[in-house]
């Protein structure tokens, strides 16, 4: 159970009391300790100079979104002040023009002493990040305001050379960029260039051309076709007629002798009929006459066949030598027609193949141009952009974009910085009196051992009757009074003690 | 004054205060046998304050000699402490009104300082005319009442021979209607003699001599050395346990305590604390 706050703030003046040796001999140890520290430390004077970082020239609103100026607000300046002013090449640098070192960081002093200098540099962003200041510390007050005026130069050169240095890169990129593209471009133009010539090398042509050629082909070989076939009605008719001219030429003179004969005597049936009955005898008769001519008719008919007999006769005939020669024509016109059916034929395959690699070759021509489509574009941008780039650079050059400013320049300071003396000894006297205290209350945190009545009582349910001390004599008390009065003199020693070592500080410096 | 004179002084007393019975009538012949009873009464503890006064005084301390045995006086700087005795005295003879009591004085670890304590109490109760003490020592401490010079036997020379009365073992003090029995010379290996005839003889005896006005204290060895503590706890009316500052835990203070009557503990005392002077003794009050 633990005790109640009254009771354990009461129980610490006692442990205070108990333990009063301990509290003050450690009170002697530590301010004593920490005045001795106080006296080595050298007394060390920060020299500074205070930049303005950023805001905006003329230029920059004029340049909005094509060159980049330098000194935007987005820049942290004390990471980039640190990158510059922390790195080995300036303190070398510092090191060689303070003359610690000849030419390069040789020894392993010289490492030691570059630690050093890079410890007592100090980078800072005031005033909301508006102000730089750049500081050095040393214990000579003319070094601290000589290296602190030197990291500014650094500094300032260093982020001028900074920013060109990325506009540079930026300029040095894209340009690369550009040549690439460049160069894509180029072997793109010249494949397209090929293809389009090739194309109309082979005649190859578009799909529309071939289709178109395709129809008219085939209207070609539709009218050839029908030609044809005319041609071979014809033919037909022709050579049906020519044998049938050299029988008609027998035919015609029999035949039209009997036609003659059987028109009239249709013609004389039609008259008697017209005034006879149709079992008139002469109607009758009439109808035999007719129907014995019909069968001669016939008779002469199946035997004309073979003309060649017959042929002889009529070759002189003008009419079977026009027909003959209308044959020979249409003969020769079928061949042409076959010829040309055939060809038209072969064509129409010809273009039908032609048709299919046409496909393929205008969508390779479409690739093909969709590349090049793109290429120039890239290009083009990239070009813009490297002349925003190139523009950027040049203000760079000139240092006509980034706005520094020393506000302030480095200054001999005469007041040390950082904790003095007088810190030292103010923070030994107050550890040494709290140190003590949190001590012995942690003590008494951990201690289980009865000290007070109040907690008997809680915890044993027995009245406390109280609490005493020991019962001491005269000797006693005199004895114990001698010891206190040492105790207090411990205390005085040891304020003694600190203003001899204040003393001897003073005089050193002096 | 004189037997005489006392009664005649008395006389007027129960005169002016008028003597009633249940009725509210004076009764001489019950009044006069009221005022013998009432002057034996009275008699009697005058006579007790006679006899008390006629005690055997042979030596008184010099404060020197006081400060020597740690007792407490007057102006010596121990003024808790003094404050302390007193609040016990009082409590002490408020508990027996009229009448002794044996106070059982030990510690839980204390050694030393539960004795101081208890010789302290005996001098303070017998500061008091009408009371006498009797501080008995039980045992064998380095811290001495008595002198050599004024060496009678002792506590352990009664346990250890037959011989002896109780009489003989009860010496006076420096101090005026203190009276001790030292523990003597005599040493012993263990605490066997704790449980020894002759001491409760001796103890008995010694708290039942003069009942009405003698406060008989018993100086007890620590309970937690002790093993058999029936003896302790038969003889006390009051025990009062002594506990060092800062050296005991309370697990060996229950421990200790477990061993005693509970009816008869009077309270517990944390002694040797620390010395709050001055503005320290303001912040811790």
């Amino acid at each position: 159970m633990r005790y109640s706050v009254e009771t354990d703030y009461k129980l610490l003046v006692r442990n205070l009391v108990q333990y009063r040796w301990f509290a003050t001999v450690m009170f002697s140890v530590i301010a004593l300790t920490l005045a001795a520290i106080g006296f080595f430390v050298p007394k060390t004077y920060t020299s500074s100079s205070t930049l303005i970082m950023g805001g905006e020239t003329v230029l920059e609103p004029i340049l909005q979104g094509g060159a980049v100026p330098g000194g935007g607000n987005q820049t942290d300046w004390s990471e980039v002040a640190e990158e510059i002013l922390y790195s080995r090449k300036t303190i070398e640098q510092l090191m060689k023009n303070l003359g610690y070192i000849d030419g390069a960081i040789k020894t392993q002093k010289d490492e030691i002493l570059l630690k050093r200098i890079k410890a007592n540099i100090s980078v800072d962003l005031t005033g909301n990040d508006k102000y730089l200041q750049i500081g050095y510390s040393d214990e000579d007050p003319a070094v601290a305001k000589r290296v602190a005026t030197e990291l500014t130069r650094i500094f300032i050169a260093g982020i001028h050379g900074y920013h060109t240095n990325e506009s540079e890169e930026a300029f040095e990129f894209l340009d690369s960029q550009v040549k690439a593209y460049h160069k894509k471009l180029a072997d793109s133009e010249e494949k397209l260039k090929e293809f389009k010539t090739s194309r109309l090398k082979t005649g190859a042509s578009s799909e529309k051309e071939v289709s178109r050629r395709l129809d008219r082909l085939q209207e070609r070989l539709d009218q050839a076709k029908l030609e044809l076939h005319e041609a071979m009605i014809e033919k037909e008719s022709l050579e049906r007629q020519l044998s049938g001219e050299v029988r008609s030429t027998i035919n015609l003179t029999t035949q039209s002798k009997y036609m003659k004969r059987l028109q009239a005597l249709r013609d004389k049936l039609a008259e008697l009929r017209l005034v006879y009955h149709e079992e008139y005898p002469d109607i009758q008769a009439i109808k035999y006459q007719i129907e014995d001519l019909e069968r001669q008719i016939a008779e002469e008919h199946a035997g004309s066949d073979n003309i060649a007999s017959a042929e002889d006769g009529f070759k002189t005939n003008p009419v079977y030598q026009d027909l003959k020669l209308k044959l020979s024509r249409v003969r020769t016109q079928i061949a042409t027609l076959n010829t040309r059916i055939a060809e038209t034929e072969k064509n129409i395959e010809e273009e039908r193949q032609k048709g299919g690699v046409v496909h393929s070759s205008d969508a390779q021509l479409a690739e093909l141009t969709r590349d090049y489509e793109v290429n120039k574009k890239l290009y083009e941008d990239l070009l813009k952009r490297r002349e925003a780039a190139r523009l950027s650079k040049a203000v760079d050059e000139q240092h006509k974009g980034l706005n520094v400013k020393i506000y302030e320049p480095a200054f001999l300071p005469r007041l040390p910085s950082g904790l003095q003396f007088i810190h030292y000894v103010l923070l030994g006297l107050v550890l040494g009196v709290l140190l003590p205290i949190i001590l012995i209350y942690i003590y008494q945190l951990l201690d289980s051992s009865v000290k007070s009545p109040d907690a008997i009582q809680r915890k044993l349910k027995v009245p406390a009757l109280g609490m005493v001390p020991e019962v001491c004599n005269q000797a006693e008390t005199k004895r114990l009074a001698r010891r206190e009065r040492l105790r207090h003199s411990l205390v005085y020693l040891t304020f003694a003690g600190i203003a001899i070592i204040g003393v001897l500080k003073l005089l050193r410096v002096d | 004054m004189s037997r005489s004179n006392i009664g005649r002084v008395l006389e007027k007393i129960h005169a002016d205060t008028a003597l009633r019975d249940g009725n509210g009538e004076q009764n001489h012949p019950q009044r006069q046998r009221r005022f013998d009873y009432e002057d034996g009464v009275v008699s009697r503890s005058v006579e007790a304050r006679e006899q008390i006064r006629r005690m055997h005084q042979p030596f008184v301390f010099t404060n020197e000699e006081m400060d020597a045995r740690h007792l407490v006086h007057e102006g010596d700087g121990n003024a808790e402490v003094s404050a302390l005795l007193k609040e016990l005295r009082n409590q002490i003879t408020q508990s027996h009104p009229g009448l002794g009591a044996t106070v059982l004085v030990t510690s839980v670890g204390a050694a030393e300082q539960s004795s101081v304590l208890a010789r302290n109490l005996a001098a303070v109760l017998a500061a008091d005319e009408n009371h006498t003490s009797l501080l008995l020592e039980l045992w064998d401490n380095d811290s001495r009442l008595t002198d050599d010079e004024h060496r009678t036997p002792g506590l352990s020379e009664f346990i250890d021979s037959d011989d002896l009365s109780v009489g003989d073992v009860i010496a006076p003090t420096g101090i005026r209607r203190m009276r001790t029995v030292p523990f003597g010379g005599v040493s012993f290996v263990n605490d066997e003699y704790l449980r020894a005839i002759r001491l409760r003889i001796l103890i008995k005896d010694v708290t039942r001599r003069c009942p009405r006005d003698r406060f008989v204290i018993i100086d007890a060895p620590p309970i937690d050395r002790v093993l058999d503590v029936a003896l302790l706890n038969e003889y006390a009316d009051q025990i009062i346990v002594c506990l060092p500052y800062g050296k005991v835990s309370i697990s060996e203070i229950r421990k200790g305590l477990g061993k005693l009557e509970r009816d008869k503990l009077m309270g517990t005392v944390l002694c040797g604390a620390p010395r709050l002077k001055g503005f320290f003794e303001r912040l811790a009050k």
